[in-house]
């Protein structure tokens, strides 16, 4: 989305925004109705600008642009050069959310969050589901993700997962969970960033359309955490453990400490003493309660996990287990969110709660299950195929955008190794207007919701949306060229 | 509060001063430049390294094979003192280790303070040695220094007074006592070794010290070095001045020093008290001056490692002993 090719392309500035919007019936359209009218919940926001001009939109989104530059809204992009500092492309153009949808969206996450919960709390308890055979139990005590260290902890409510960030596609079919994020789930920040940014770009608009505000999003999350203290006291110290400020996410680290008032630490920031935990401060230690760390299982305690883990604190794993501090989201949640485990999920809502599935997951092949793996290799061409414990976008293939020969190598992949693949239609991921060289034109999005779960769950009304910004791409991670957009979910 | 924290506004208040004051040392250089003798062009860049505690790489030996620096060198030793990132002493690379400092403690300064010192950082980036020559050198220094003016104006008027809000401050004023010694203590020297003084030398460090004006309130207008030196040493109410900057420390440091559990802070105090002292005794005991900077670049180098002691870096074996 350069600015140069927009003012270069004298002719096209000329033109209205949408006169070169293409609707394409194998997509639901977030703004559009299939006969070119908006939708109900976007009238508003079409109104305001169906006449504008595609210069006039342009010098705003740069103005956007700019202004995340300078306030450090960048993410680290590791290449031959080191690591370098870029933004992390913001649309124009928020995408509408109606409240029905937000409130069908709602009912759905807390019902899978829920049993997620409760499976993991079973599968480090009595293992239930397990000798009910609803999951294969090699699957799940087979999975990488599984630290048997957890077996026996309990967790305050109940609650393992704090934070859950969920990945929500749409297609003709409706909405569907692509994946639950249930680790250290990142996006917030953005949320967030890219709601200061359009607001004061789209000021009026922003008013006009009745949007729910999403800036207590930091109370909200200290308010979840504090009901994790253990102590059940009722200010707990609260810290927000970061890898550091090499860490991409760090600017996302910083601005959630800021915005819930805790301190940001690293790990040589807390120590272990007689199965407490403390942080050094300049007035000597003070006992923390609980931990937001962001950072991996592996690295959290270099006694109990990865030896040489820098960023971790030694013993810090023993004073969770003992619960003398809560780690949320606690270790050994990925068991949860494993892509293979990902295909029993509905089950397990229908095995805790005795519901049925409120929002539906996508059609998952196990690569392990002989018969799906055939499948699987017999389309390629077809399918997504993703690593199991894989995150980001990376090593995946997407079949139909691939060529013969990438399809054969990463079959061999497959074979030599079967159960660390799935595989998944491809998606015909619904479609938003961005702002492109022709004025606006249509861009494949997902949306990342971020529940949040203590003794209460609460979930905030907004959300991170990935656009693909390459034409036809269907890949919305930010390291594979990915951006954001800001969501709209309207109050009525 | 965090001691990493802690530590991290310490060495963002240090580096924005020790750039801050590197820059005002180029201005006035580039403003004096072109109405000075080879003689005291030398003279010049001598006081200014030597403010500096540093030497030009290659040591103090002239680009044209002669014993003093003429004003074809200024070119490379401006590069060296601005955009040079080998020199971690160059404004450059102290905005740059400033900016790092501010990315870890950006969680508790305002999103204004962050945003003006990136501001800085980024238009930095955009400029090198050879655009600025091409236009005035001199502008581009002066318009830097309203840069950090307009910073040190947002973080007085935005920052929290909790313990933040004093390691900053002893940052800052660790630095300038550094700084301002450092620099009266090069021109001290190079007076003794002329056994003369140069009145245009003894106005540059005013100007240095933005202490012009003031000082003609208070002497008016004759440039007499020992009364610029008791100016900008003793004078109890000039910002840039020694002993301001002495008894802000000392301000700063009995809040964070209350009840503290280390004796290393006592020590920090005890030091700050001693040196504020010789610095108001110092006319009436006839210290002198060399001796006095000389102490107080020791002392502020000794108070630096006390803080770090004190409040950042304690072992904690001790400590736990005592908490067990």
């Amino acid at each position: 989305m350069s600015r140069d090719t927009v003012e270069d392309s004298t002719s096209a500035s000329l033109e209205k925004l949408f006169s070169n919007y293409d609707i394409d019936d194998r997509y639901f359209d977030e703004m559009f109705l299939p006969n070119s009218e908006p939708r109900i919940h976007c009238q508003a926001f079409w109104n305001d600008f169906k006449s504008k001009s595609v210069s006039e939109i342009a010098a705003l989104q740069e103005r956007v642009e700019r202004s995340f530059l300078y306030e450090g809204i960048t993410f680290a992009v590791y290449g031959e050069q080191g690591a370098q500092e870029r933004i992390i492309p913001i649309d124009l153009f928020p995408r509408i959310v109606s409240a029905e949808d937000w409130r069908f969206i709602e009912r759905g996450v807390k019902q899978r969050l829920k049993a997620l919960n409760m499976f993991i709390g079973d599968i480090y308890g009595a293992r239930q589901i397990l000798s009910d055979g609803v999951i294969p139990e090699d699957q799940v005590l087979g999975c990488p993700q599984f630290l048997v260290q957890m077996q026996g902890v309990k967790s305050p409510h109940g609650t393992f997962v704090s934070i859950c960030g969920s990945d929500i596609v749409r297609t003709r079919d409706g909405f569907m969970v692509l994946e639950d994020n249930l680790r250290v789930p990142s996006g917030a920040s953005y949320m967030l960033a890219n709601r200061q940014a359009i607001k004061s770009s789209l000021r009026e608009q922003y008013r006009r359309n009745r949007v729910r505000g999403i800036d207590n999003y930091g109370q909200m999350l200290r308010a979840t955490l504090a009901e994790m203290s253990p102590s059940g006291n009722a200010d707990p110290c609260i810290v927000l453990l970061t890898p550091g400020v090499y860490n991409s996410a760090f600017y996302e680290h910083m601005l959630l400490a800021r915005e819930m008032g805790v301190e940001l630490v690293q790990g040589f920031d807390l120590v272990v003493h007689n199965a407490f935990v403390y942080m050094r401060t300049t007035e000597g230690l003070r006992k923390v309660d609980v931990i937001y760390r962001r950072i991996d299982d592996d690295f959290i305690d270099p006694l109990v996990f990865r030896e040489d883990s820098m960023l971790g604190v030694p013993g810090l794993f023993y004073v969770h287990k003992m619960g003398n501090v809560t780690i949320a989201n606690s270790p050994g949640t990925g068991i949860a969110d494993d892509k293979s485990v990902y295909a029993y999920i509905p089950d397990m809502i229908r095995y805790y709660l005795s519901e049925a599935p409120i929002l539906s997951n996508v059609e998952t092949y196990l690569c392990r299950n002989p018969v799906h793996l055939e499948y699987t290799l017999d389309n390629l061409d077809k399918l997504v195929v993703k690593i199991v414990g894989g995150s980001g976008g990376y090593d995946m293939l997407v079949g139909p955008h691939s060529s013969p020969a990438e399809r054969a190598a990463y079959a061999e992949k497959i074979r030599q190794d079967p159960a660390n693949f799935i595989a998944q239609p491809t998606l015909d991921l619904s479609r938003s207007p961005c702002l492109s060289e022709n004025g606006s034109a249509p861009r494949h999005v997902d949306l990342r919701v971020f529940l949040l779960q203590g003794q209460n769950s609460r979930l905030v009304p907004g959300a991170f949306c990935r656009v693909a910004l390459t034409p036809g791409s269907l890949v919305v991670n930010s390291s594979q060229g990915g951006g954001g957009k800001d969501v709209w979910v309207l109050a009525s | 509060m965090l001691s990493t924290t802690a530590n991290g506004l310490y060495w963002l208040s240090r580096y924005l001063e020790r750039a801050e004051f590197t820059t005002r040392l180029l201005s006035v250089q580039f403003e004096a430049l072109e109405d000075l003798t080879v003689e005291e062009i030398d003279e010049s860049w001598k006081r200014l390294y030597g403010a500096m505690r540093q030497e030009p790489v290659g040591g103090f030996q002239s680009n044209l094979g002669e014993e003093l620096f003429m004003l074809t060198d200024s070119f490379t030793l401006t590069d060296e003192l601005t955009f040079d990132l080998d020199n971690s002493n160059s404004i450059c690379s102290c905005i740059a280790a400033a900016r790092e400092n501010a990315r870890v403690v950006r969680n508790v300064i305002g999103s204004e303070m962050w945003s003006r010192l990136n501001a800085i950082h980024l238009d930095l980036q955009s400029v090198d040695l050879f655009a600025i020559w091409k236009d005035q050198p001199r502008k581009f220094f002066l318009r830097l220094e309203d840069d950090f003016r307009t910073l040190s104006g947002i973080t007085d008027h935005t920052m929290y007074r909790d313990h933040g809000w004093h390691f900053t401050q002893l940052g800052r004023f660790i630095e300038r006592v550094q700084m301002v010694a450092a620099l009266l203590n090069a021109q001290v020297s190079i007076d003794r070794n002329s056994r003369n003084f140069n009145e245009s030398s003894w106005l540059s460090i005013l100007k240095v010290c933005e202490a012009r004006v003031a000082y003609f309130r208070v002497y008016s207008l004759a440039y007499e070095p020992t009364r610029v030196l008791r100016f900008v040493i003793g004078d109890p109410v000039l910002p840039n001045s020694i002993r301001f900057s002495l008894h802000k420390i000392s301000q700063s440091l009995s809040v964070v020093a209350d009840g503290h559990f280390s004796a290393v802070s006592a020590e920090a105090v005890e030091r700050n008290q001693s040196i504020i002292w010789q610095v108001e005794n110092f006319e009436t005991r006839m210290i002198n001056a060399h001796d006095l900077l000389q102490n107080l670049l020791d002392s502020a180098y000794k108070l630096h490692e006390n803080i770090t002691l004190a409040f950042f870096q304690y072992d904690l074996e001790n400590v736990l002993r005592k908490n067990a």
